[in-house]
């Protein structure tokens, strides 16, 4: 028997409890988006010109490809609130009091570090302590100044740092010079934030304008959406971008870049809320090692795209993530998958397609589960929100229940059924979030099978109907069934774009993401050609200046 | 140049707070001048806001208690109360016993609920994602109701409401701190500089490093040069700036103006040309009670080197975190704070439900909120040793304990709240034991408690946050402070 407590932690943590007529309590509407409509962005353009600062995880890496290290500081930055279902948000671009000091700390402890360190200062500097040499102080600026800001610097910013560099050589000495030069450069916004505006030194934009991104901003698109990381030192590519035929092929060697990995895991990550394993208490029995248990939790994840992405061996395709019939454990994972623990390493296991890809990974299962029970309503949000892109809605307060609804429920799914199925308050919400976590109560809460629930069997077939799936049958039926949706397929390409633009998509982009969802449908759902597509469409390098 | 002496016998200070053994670090260009919150021998006032996630056991069922007694509140009323505690013959109040020897600069508050908690959509009709363990985050320093769909609190938080009116006297206007890291997400925040702008707070590192870290290691005349420098380099970040907003559209250019804005901070501090000297770095380490030491050293230091005057100092976040290892305080303990808050109140949610569970989670529970009495009875000692003007720095110093919750099972009743110091304001010594009728009682509103903080930093404040937190009634208070000082 349940305890009614427990209930309302169990019922609320799903997500949405919504009541139906007669019931006490009101229904909370859901979010207005997040971000406002920009109705003056037209086909052809998608954004207006913007900025975007990088993400901690932008910023460590492209520390560690400036300097060959050091990136761990952006470890130490402050947390990043997501708004979009991605940690990139570019509503979070201001720059305020806390995040300025952080990043003068950074930036001084960086340059610090830089000079200090022999090989470090060797990258940056290569005239060998011959610190008053003007040829040498023009090409250091030159080229720290390229790699740091991603462009090449203007005449003018050139000619200022030369001056700086000469002033603090006078007053202090050389290897300070470039020191200051440094953090300078990294507490600037040509480094903290990637830019989406045109030419600098051309004329302020007039209203209407189409603004193409210069090609090293569309450099600097590409780089940071497909490896998460600042573009390389070869800048000569940025020519190429300038005709589509160029854009093409130096797309398509990006994807076929083993650093393709880092920036898809990290899409994947959020898309599928792996945060949730750090935010949730340990599983039941599992406390001793939990860390050591997510660690390989992550690295099963990570040597399955691996192996999709680069292995041949395997269409990489939307179908493939939601429907795989293998996976992968290491020795922590073997007992919950049931297989004998291999010597080092991972191996792949072949799971006789009763987990689906991705999706029964234990890491997910584990994920979207309470300590010591399944969640349902988590499982079912998870795929009703983040896989076919609903809109989350708030559970209400104070939901009374029935003592008596209680009688004769013994499985985790009786218990959801009588305290929000058909005939509850909660039924109009939970009609379409209990089922598809239903299906998968053949896996436990650290996602291990099982046969029964509190002795009794488990029965996972449900009707997903009003996610427009039909009847399936378990976690594996549900896997087959998004991947023949178009719905799910379209929802794939509509959460990438998110991500790659940083911002749920407007009422003026709509058009352009569903046609990237159709497209990523007679492409057979794959992912290479989903992120080529989108990374070579004109209007992705195209910005509009608002109307007034 | 009366300011300029002042900090200079400051600094005389802080060198002999770091010779009486609390490490004080680094050297720090000091800034001076600004209007502020001043005490009649012109010395700074200062607020100190220390918050906890889980409450502080206040009416929990006392049937796990050690021996049924209640282990938060003292005896007494009034003038007449004793925090002292004797384990061989227990009384009740044991959590405050390491602030006896403070007890005279103590005010202890048992007459607030948390109105509005989970199960009760009134006042602000929105249920917040994280149930009461989410909205105790965002009300308690805030007095508003969470924002739009109750992720973010709805207004600005009192620590930062004072900050923003005497923080441009000092180089960091306030400093926002966690004891237990932070995370993505909307858990883990206290600190609010308006409605939805939530403040994300530092852990003991970042926090020092930001305050001290540019200026460790250097000596004197190279500090003044590398100051000089950098504050021309500004100019270089500025221009930057300038072209890249200038291509932007009117609603971009809000987002580089911030930062614009942000900047004249960096250069409060290269306009400064005194140096705070202090002593050398030692890491407590890095385990629970480390990162609260770290963070009093922090706290000390920045007050000794008048780098802040504000601070508010979270000891973790609340729902389902992970830096709830308790083992420092029962090593054979795995449950994490969250669910050891709900089994003390004998209410599982996650471990068994067996009665010795529940009487562990109990004694846990306690000690945490034990320990963070012995914080802050620590932090008045260093605050102590801190001369400044006639007396102290803790003289001029307003702390203020609060916490998300009354008891971690989600208890709203008797929400506890601890004044210590700010004397010039409010009633010390004094325990003002009124636990109220039920936990639905709004005879007295915490959001009042707000307003005379405000007030006590001299800060012309009439209501301080949401109608629906407070009744506006200065006069049920006058023998707790006194309205329009």
């Amino acid at each position: 028997m349940f305890e009614a407590r427990r209930l309302l932690v169990l019922a609320l943590a799903g997500g949405c409890l919504a009541l139906a007529g007669g019931c006490q309590g009101s229904i909370v509407e859901p979010p207005p988006e997040v971000r406002e409509e920009v109705d003056t962005v037209l086909a052809d353009a998608l954004d207006s010109p913007r900025i975007w600062r990088l993400s901690n995880t932008q910023y460590a890496r492209t520390v560690d490809a400036l300097f060959g290290s050091g990136g761990e500081i952006g470890e130490t930055f402050l947390a990043e609130v997501s708004g979009h279902g991605f940690a990139n948000s570019i509503d979070q671009n201001a720059i305020d009091d806390q995040r300025i000091l952080e990043y003068q700390r950074a930036a001084q402890e960086l340059a610090l570090r830089a000079v200090e360190d022999p090989d470090t200062m060797a990258r940056v500097w290569s005239c060998e302590g011959n610190f008053d040499d003007a040829t040498c102080i023009r090409r250091f600026i030159a080229d720290f100044g390229e790699r740091a800001f991603r462009r090449p610097l203007l005449s003018e910013e050139q000619t200022d740092y030369e001056a700086f560099f000469v002033d603090v050589l006078g007053a202090l000495d050389g290897p300070t010079a470039v020191q200051l030069v440094i953090e300078t450069m990294l507490q600037s916004p040509s480094f903290q934030y990637r830019t989406e505006v045109g030419r600098l030194d051309d004329p302020e934009p007039v209203p209407g304008e189409r603004v193409t991104l210069t090609p090293h901003e569309s450099l600097s698109l590409l780089s940071y959406t497909l490896w998460g990381v600042a573009p390389d030192v070869d800048f000569g590519a940025a020519e190429e971008l300038e005709t589509r035929e160029g854009l093409q092929l130096y797309v398509d060697r990006m994807l076929d870049d083993p650093r393709l990995l880092a920036a898809f895991e990290e899409f994947v990550e959020d898309l599928l809320d792996y945060e949730d394993l750090d935010l949730a208490s340990p599983a039941v029995g599992y406390e001793d090692d939990w860390d050591g248990l997510r660690e390989s939790m992550r690295g099963e994840r990570h040597e399955f795209l691996q192996y999709l992405l680069f292995s041949g061996e395997v269409e990489a395709t939307y179908a493939q993530l939601v429907t795989a019939d293998y996976n992968f454990a290491d020795a922590r994972l073997a007992p919950l998958y049931e297989v004998a623990a291999p010597a080092s390493g991972f191996v792949r296991i072949d799971t006789g397609g009763a987990r689906p890809g991705l999706l029964g990974q234990v890491g997910v299962l584990a994920a979207h589960a309470l300590p010591d029970g399944t969640s349902p309503p988590r499982r079912g949000k998870l795929v009703k929100v983040r896989l076919l892109c609903f809109p989350a809605q708030s559970p209400p307060d104070n939901v009374a229940i029935a003592e008596d609804a209680l009688e004769g429920v013994t499985t985790t799914r009786e218990f959801f059924e009588a305290v929000t199925g058909p005939g509850t308050c909660g039924a109009s919400c939970h009609v379409s979030l209990n089922p598809p976590g239903f299906a998968f109560e053949h896996f436990d809460q650290v996602g291990r099978w099982r046969d029964t629930d509190r002795g009794a069997p488990v029965d996972s077939a449900v009707d997903l109907d009003p996610l427009g799936l039909g009847p399936v049958d378990g976690a594996a039926g549900l896997g087959r069934a998004l991947a023949a949706s178009a719905e799910a397929e379209g929802c794939f390409a509509r959460q990438f774009y998110r991500f790659a633009m940083g911002r749920t998509e407007n009422a003026s982009d709509r058009p352009f993401v569903r046609d990237l969802g159709a497209e990523l449908r007679a492409r057979g759902g794959d992912i290479r050609a989903l992120l080529r597509d989108l990374l070579t469409r004109e209007s992705m390098h195209r910005r509009a200046m608002p109307e007034l | 140049m009366s300011d300029t002496r002042t900090s200079r016998r400051r600094f005389l200070g802080a060198a002999a707070v770091a010779t009486a053994g609390i490490p004080l670090l680094g050297r720090y260009e000091r800034f001076l001048g600004g209007s502020s919150a001043r005490a009649q021998d012109g010395s700074p006032r200062r607020l100190i806001v220390f918050w906890n996630p889980q409450g502080n056991c206040s009416g929990l069922d006392t049937d796990y208690a050690p021996d049924r007694i209640d282990p938060l509140w003292p005896e007494g009323n009034g003038r007449d109360f004793d925090l002292s505690f004797d384990p061989s013959a227990p009384t009740p109040g044991r959590i405050l016993a390491p602030l006896q020897r403070h007890r005279d600069d103590l005010l202890l508050m048992r007459g607030f609920n948390l109105v509005g908690g989970t199960y009760t959509r009134e006042p602000c009709g929105i249920d917040t994602p994280d149930g009461t363990h989410g909205f105790g985050e965002m009300v308690a320093l805030t007095a508003a109701c969470p924002y739009g769909d109750g992720s973010f609190a709805g207004g600005v938080s009192i620590d930062q409401y004072v900050a923003s009116q005497i923080g441009e006297a000092t180089p960091r206007p306030s400093m926002v701190l966690t004891c237990g890291g932070t995370k993505r997400g909307r858990r883990g925040v206290i600190s609010y500089s308006g409605p939805n702008m939530p403040v994300v707070p530092m852990d003991p590192q970042a926090a020092y490093l930001s305050a001290f870290g540019g200026a460790v290691g250097a000596d004197r005349a190279r500090m003044a040069e590398l100051r000089s420098r950098r504050g021309s380099a500004l100019d270089l970040i500025r221009d930057d700036t300038a072209r890249i907003r200038r291509r932007l559209p009117a609603s971009e250019r809000d987002t580089l103006d911030a930062q614009l804005n942000a900047l004249r901070l960096l250069e409060r501090d290269f306009d400064s040309d005194r140096v705070c000297e202090t002593g050398a770095f030692t890491d407590p380490g890095d385990h629970f009670p480390g990162h609260f030491q770290r963070q009093a050293r922090t706290v000390a230091a920045a007050i000794a080197c008048d780098v802040s005057r504000v601070f508010s100092v979270m000891a973790a976040s609340g729902g389902g975190d992970t830096s709830g290892n308790l083992r420092f305080f029962d090593p054979e303990w795995t449950t994490n704070y969250h669910s050891s808050g709900h089994a003390s109140g004998g209410n599982s949610d996650g471990g068994g439900d067996a009665a010795d569970t529940r009487r562990r989670a109990f004694e846990v529970m306690v000690r945490i909120s034990e320990f963070y009495a012995r914080w802050i009875a620590d932090l008045i000692d260093a605050l102590k040793a801190i001369p400044e003007g006639s007396g102290s720095a803790f003289d001029n110093t307003l702390i203020v304990w609060a916490t998300e919750m009354a008891h971690g099972n989600h208890g709203n009743h008797q929400w506890p709240w601890v004044i210590a110091g700010g004397g010039w304001k409010f009633t010390n010594g004094y325990y003002w034991n009124q636990p109220g009728a039920s936990r639905f009682s709004t005879e007295y509103m915490f959001g009042d408690l707000l307003t005379a903080i405000a007030q006590a930093m001299d800060i012309p404040t009439e209501r301080f946050g949401h109608d629906a937190f407070s009744n506006g009634d200065p006069d049920s208070y006058s023998h707790l402070w006194s309205p329009g000082v």
